[in-house]
C-alpha cells in the first residue's frame, strides 16, 4: 500500500504535465484560502472619481468602470469559483454514484429506467437549460450552479454503472453474496469502493470545463449577478470597454484560462500515470 | 442415491433446471443456453460428492444455482428438509450461513481494497452477534487453522500467494460454522505441490467440522483421491453418477469411459490407451437430438439420435442415462 | 569449450534477468539443457520456475525489461545469442516454431484463418527464395492441405474469424502454421493447458503423429505431469532458475534422485493411487532476492552445510544406463568420494 504511494509519487515527479498542473491549481486554492489577507482593496468599493485607471503600481490590474480595483475582485473571484466547483462536484458525483451503481449493480429493467431518465437529462445542452432556468426563473448563480449540476451527474451515473457492471460479477462479490450479505451492504461498502477512482479522475480532467461553463454563463449575464465578483461576470462587465480598457476583461479572462490550463495539465498527469503501460 | 430420503441426506435436488435465454435480436425467437438440464441427485452428510465434466457441461452453474447465486429456472433443492428455492431474502440469509462456495480463481475471489480481517470478520458480523474482539479472536483461530498467523489479519490480498489466498477464501467459509461448501476447482489454478497441501487440508477440515463437500473439477485424478460419490456432467445432464468405485471401476457411460481415457496418467510405464474422443463439444444452444453425445459416441446405434435415453440403475446407486450402458 | 550435449540445441549457463521497479529479478540462474534432433524433452515445475522464460529465450523474444545477461544457446552448433535480428528471422518460424498456451489469443483477430495461414506461407516463400511471387492458388491449395492434416475441414473453417474457433480448434490452426515450414524445433509452451481433458488428449495425439511425420524435435514446457511423462521421451525439471534434474522420463520418473524432484512427484495425484499425497514445505522463493547456495535449501529435507553456501552445477548421476541420460543438482549425488 505504501510502496503503491511512493510509486505514484516517484511517476508524479517524472511527468511535467502533472507538476506544472499541480502547482497552478495548488496556487488557485492557496489565493482562494487567504483571498481577504491577499486583496489589497475591496472588491466592491467603488470610487468614481479613478474609474477606468490603468494598471498601476498602486493597482496592478488597473480599476473597472465603477472604479474597483480588478485585482482585489480576481482575488475574491477566486473562492467563488471554488465553491461553484465544490458545490457542483458534490451535487452531480452524488447523484452519479447512486444512479449509476444502483443501475450497474441491479442491470435488467432498473438499468433500463434509470439510464433512460440518464439520457434524458444528459440530452440537454447546459448553456440552454441555464437559459431556460434564468428566463423562468430569476437569473442568480445559485440557478447557475443547479442548471449545471443536471447536467454533470450524468457523466459520472455512467461510469459508475461501468464500473459497478464489471465489478458485480467479480468472484469476490460473488462471495459476500455466499456469506449473507444484503444488496445494500454489498453496493456501498464492496462496489462502492472500488468505482470511486476513476470517477475521481474524471472529476479532475472536468473541473476546467465546469469553471469554464460557470463563467460562460456569467458571462452571458445567466450566473452570478452583480456585484458578485466571478471571474466570468468580470470579463463581461469588460466587453465594451475592450478597445480602450482591455485590463477589466484581460485578468479575469487570464485567470479563467491559466486555471482551466491547470486542471487540464492535472488531469492529463493523472491519467498518464495511471496508464498501466507507463506504470511500469 | 436417487429416490430415496435416508435420514444423513442433506441435500436433495429435483428436476434442477437453470436455462439462460440468449436472444440474437429484439425480434428474434429467444434461445437457450441448458446450462442445468433436468438434474436430480443427492448428497449424504459428510460425503464429498464430485461433479466432474468439460466446459458446457454445466458443473459451474449447478454449484451456484444450489446456492442461489443464480436463480434456478424450476425444481427444487431441498436442504435439511427446507426448500430453500421457497424462501424469501431473509430466510434465505440464515441458509447462506450454513452453505458456502470457494472458487476457483484465488486472485478474483478476495476484495482488493479490504484487509484479512475484514474480509474474514465480514461474515461474523452479518451472522452473529459478536463484539469486536470476539470477532478478532475468532478470525485469529480459523487463521492458524489453515495454517496462517495473526500478522496476516492486516494484509491486504495481493500481498499473498494464491495457495495462501485459497486459505483464506477457505478460512472466511469456515468461520460460519456451515455444514455444506461447494468447491469450484478450488485448487485448478494452483501449482501441484501447493495443490497438495490443499487438497489435503480440506480433507483434514472435513474431517474435523463434519463437513459435506460437493466438489467441481475437470481434473479425475482430484476427484479420484477426494471424492466418495461422482456425477459425470455432460451438456447440462448429469450422465453417470454413483459411487467412486462404480465411475471407476465399472464404467457404465461411453463418455465417462473416454474422459478417464484421455487424461494422461503421469507415469510413464502405463500404456496411455488414449481412446480419444473425437469431434469437439456442441454448443450448449443446440444441443443434439435424442442422446447428447450420440455425434461423438463411438456406439451410437439409430436410436440414440432420435430418443433421449432414460436413466437406468445399472446397480444399486448406479445411474446411467444410456440406451446401451456398457458392461450390461 | 565443452563438448557439444545435443546436436539439435544446447542451452548452457543460461542467466536472464528482468530489471523492474522493484528490483532485479533473477529468472534464470544458469540454465543447462540440450536436446537432439527429433527428442521430445519436456520442461516441468511450477510457477516462477523460468521454464516460459527459457523457452522465450530459445526464440530470443525476451524484451525489456528483461536480458539475457550471460550464457550460450547452441542451435546446430550456432550461438543464438550472439546472432542479430535478422538472422533470428531466418531462423524463427522456419527451423524454430513456437506454439502457446492461448491460440486464440496469438492469432490476428481481424484476419480470417485462411488469410492468415496463406499470409504464414507466402512470408516463408518469400524469404526462401526472394524473388518469387507468391502464387496465390498455390498458397490456397496448401493451406487447405494443412487444414486437412489438422483435422479441420477447411471448408467451414477457412473463413472464420478466430474468436469463432474452439479452443482446440484453434491450437490445431497454430500447429498448422508451425508445422509448415517443417521446422527443426517445436517449442510448445503450455499448448493443451487452457484446454479440455478430452481435447487436450486430441491435441496431444495430432502433435505426436505430426512431429513424427516432419521429424520435429519437441521442447515441451508443461506443469502437468501426465503430459509430460505420455508425451515426452527426456524431462528437464526446473526450480527457481535453474533445471535441477534431466533424464529420461522412464529414469526421471521410477528414480527421481532431486529432492525438489521427488517431492513434486509425491504430490500428483492419479487416478487409481491409494497413497496420501505427499507436500513440499515452505514456498516458492523470491526471485529477487532469492536463497544463496542452492535455491532450494531452505524447503530441502535433506540440506547440509553446503548447500546455502555453494550452488550445486547439473553434473551426470552415477546410475545406468548411460543413456537416461541421468543428472542431477545437488550436493546429495556431488560426494566423489
Amino acid at each position: 500500500m505504501l510502496d503503491d504511494i511512493r510509486h505514484t509519487v516517484y511517476l508524479w515527479k517524472k511527468t511535467p504535465l502533472a507538476l506544472i498542473g499541480t502547482v497552478i491549481i495548488c496556487l488557485f486554492l492557496l489565493v482562494a484560502l487567504f483571498a481577504p489577507l491577499l486583496a489589497p482593496y475591496s472588491p466592491t468599493a467603488t470610487d468614481l472619481s479613478r474609474k477606468l485607471e490603468a494598471p498601476s503600481a498602486a493597482h496592478p490590474f488597473g480599476l473597472d468602470q465603477f472604479g474597483r480595483d480588478v485585482l482585489s475582485r480576481v482575488i475574491m473571484g477566486t473562492r467563488i469559483e471554488v465553491s461553484i466547483i465544490v458545490i457542483i462536484s458534490v451535487i452531480s458525483i452524488v447523484i452519479g454514484l447512486i444512479v449509476g451503481i444502483v443501475a450497474g449493480y441491479f442491470g435488467g429493467i432498473i438499468d433500463e429506467i434509470l439510464m433512460r431518465i440518464t439520457d434524458i437529462f444528459l440530452a440537454f445542452p447546459r448553456l440552454v437549460l441555464a437559459m431556460a432556468f434564468a428566463a423562468a426563473l430569476r437569473p442568480t448563480l445559485t440557478n447557475a450552479i443547479v442548471a449545471i449540476s443536471l447536467v454533470e451527474w450524468t457523466v459520472y451515473a455512467r461510469l459508475a454503472r461501468a464500473e459497478a457492471m464489471k465489478i458485480r460479477s467479480q468472484p469476490y462479490i460473488e462471495a459476500i453474496r455466499a456469506v449473507g450479505a444484503g444488496n445494500m451492504k454489498i453496493m456501498v461498502f464492496h462496489v462502492l469502493p472500488m468505482s470511486i477512482s476513476p470517477i475521481i479522475v474524471q472529476l479532475t480532467m472536468r473541473m476546467g470545463t465546469i469553471i469554464l461553463t460557470a463563467a460562460s454563463l456569467g458571462f452571458l449575464g445567466l450566473g452570478a449577478q452583480p456585484p458578485l465578483p466571478e471571474w466570468g461576470a468580470i470579463v463581461s462587465d469588460g466587453r465594451s470597454y475592450l478597445m480602450n480598457n482591455w485590463w477589466i476583461t484581460a485578468f479575469p479572462g487570464m485567470a479563467i484560462a491559466v486555471t482551466v490550463l491547470g486542471f487540464n495539465l492535472l488531469g492529463d498527469g493523472i491519467r498518464d500515470i495511471l496508464d498501466p503501460r507507463i506504470r511500469r | 442415491m436417487q429416490s430415496s430420503t435416508r435420514d444423513d441426506t442433506l441435500l436433495q435436488v429435483s428436476h434442477l433446471r437453470k436455462f439462460f435465454p440468449v436472444r440474437k435480436n429484439l425480434y428474434s425467437k429467444p434461445l437457450y443456453v441448458k446450462a442445468v438440464d433436468d438434474c436430480s441427485f443427492s448428497i449424504q452428510k459428510n460425503t464429498v460428492f464430485g461433479v466432474v465434466g468439460e466446459s458446457g457441461s454445466g458443473k459451474t452453474t449447478l454449484g451456484r444455482v444450489l446456492l442461489r447465486l443464480i436463480e434456478a429456472t424450476s425444481g427444487s433443492i431441498v436442504f435439511d428438509n427446507t426448500d430453500i428455492l421457497s424462501l424469501n431474502p431473509q430466510e434465505l440469509r440464515l441458509f447462506r450461513r450454513r452453505m458456502q462456495i470457494i472458487s476457483q480463481d484465488p486472485y478474483n475471489s478476495l476484495h482488493p481494497r479490504k484487509v484479512v480481517k475484514k474480509l474474514i470478520g465480514e461474515g461474523l458480523q452479518i451472522h452473529f452477534q459478536l463484539s469486536a474482539q470476539e470477532i478478532d479472536a475468532r478470525v485469529r483461530d480459523i487463521l492458524t487453522l489453515v495454517g496462517l498467523r495473526e500478522e496476516h489479519m492486516y494484509r491486504y490480498p495481493h500481498e499473498f500467494s494464491g495457495g495462501q489466498r485459497q486459505r483464506i477464501a477457505i478460512a472466511r467459509a469456515l468461520v460460519l460454522k456451515p455444514e455444506f461448501i461447494v468447491l469450484d476447482e478450488p485448487t485448478s489454478a494452483l501449482d501441484v505441490s501447493v495443490q497438495a497441501i490443499i487438497l489435503k487440508m480440506l480433507k483434514d477440515l472435513k474431517k474435523d467440522f463434519a463437513l459435506t463437500y460437493m466438489l467441481i473439477t475437470h481434473d479425475l485424478a482430484v476427484i479420484d483421491y477426494m471424492a466418495d460419490y461422482v456425477a459425470v456432467m455432460y451438456l447440462g445432464q448429469i450422465v453417470e453418477s454413483g459411487s467412486k468405485e462404480d465411475i471407476f471401476k465399472r464404467t457404465a457411460h461411453p463418455y465417462t469411459n473416454l474422459l478417464i481415457d484421455s487424461v494422461p496418467p503421469p507415469t510413464p510405464n502405463e500404456h496411455w490407451s488414449g481412446h480419444i474422443l473425437n469431434g469437439e463439444i456442441p454448443s450448449p444452444i443446440h444441443s443434439p437430438s435424442g442422446c447428447r453425445f450420440h455425434p461423438r459416441c463411438p456406439q451410437a446405434k439409430e436410436i440414440c439420435k432420435t430418443t433421449e435415453p432414460e436413466l437406468l440403475e445399472v446397480q444399486p446407486g448406479h445411474m446411467v442415462m444410456c440406451h446401451f450402458p456398457l458392461g450390461s | 569449450m565443452e563438448q557439444q550435449r545435443g546436436d539439435l540445441l544446447d542451452i548452457s549457463g543460461l542467466r536472464v534477468e528482468f530489471n523492474t521497479y522493484a528490483g532485479k529479478v533473477k529468472a534464470l540462474n544458469g540454465v543447462e539443457l540440450w536436446m537432439n534432433h527429433g527428442e521430445r524433452l519436456g520442461v516441468v515445475g511450477e510457477t516462477g520456475c523460468g521454464k516460459s522464460v527459457t523457452a522465450l529465450s530459445v526464440m530470443r523474444l525476451i524484451e525489456e525489461p528483461g536480458e539475457i545477461t550471460s550464457g550460450s544457446i547452441l542451435f546446430e552448433s550456432r550461438d543464438l545469442v550472439q546472432l542479430s535480428e535478422d538472422e533470428l528471422n531466418s531462423i524463427r518460424g522456419k527451423d524454430i516454431a513456437m506454439i502457446f498456451q492461448e491460440p486464440v489469443a496469438a492469432l490476428n483477430p481481424v484476419m480470417r484463418v485462411g488469410a492468415q495461414i496463406i499470409e504464414n506461407i507466402e512470408c516463408q516463400r518469400r524469404s526462401a527464395d526472394a524473388s518469387q511471387i507468391p502464387d496465390k492458388r498455390a498458397s490456397s491449395e496448401i493451406m487447405r492441405d494443412m487444414l486437412g492434416r489438422v483435422g479441420l475441414d477447411w471448408q467451414r473453417t477457412e473463413n472464420l474469424y478466430p474468436h469463432e474457433l474452439s479452443g482446440g480448434m484453434a491450437q490445431r490452426v497454430m500447429i498448422a502454421m508451425a508445422l509448415s515450414s517443417k521446422p527443426k524445433l517445436l517449442i510448445a509452451d503450455e499448448p493443451t493447458s487452457a484446454l479440455d481433458v478430452t481435447i487436450q488428449a486430441q491435441i496431444l495425439n495430432l502433435l505426436n503423429k505430426l512431429v513424427r511425420e516432419t521429424q520435429t524435435a519437441v521442447l515441451l514446457i508443461t506443469h502437468a505431469m501426465g503430459v509430460a511423462a505420455q508425451f515426452c521421451d527426456f524431462i528437464a525439471v526446473m526450480y527457481a532458475g535453474n533445471v535441477v534434474e534431466y533424464g529420461s522420463v522412464q529414469s526421471i520418473f521410477r528414480n527421481p534422485l532431486h529432492p525438489y524432484t521427488k517431492g513434486l512427484l509425491n504430490a500428483v495425484p492419479k487416478i487409481g493411487r491409494t497413497d496420501e499425497l505427499q507436500s513440499i514445505p515452505g514456498i516458492v522463493p523470491d526471485l529477487i532476492d532469492p536463497p544463496s547456495g542452492c535455491r532450494f535449501h531452505p524447503r530441502c529435507p535433506y540440506r547440509t552445510s553446503d548447500c546455502d553456501t555453494l550452488e550445486p552445477a547439473l553434473r551426470a548421476a552415477k546410475t545406468e544406463p548411460a543413456a537416461d541420460r541421468h543428472h542431477v543438482a545437488c550436493f546429495l549425488y556431488q560426494n566423489d568420494a
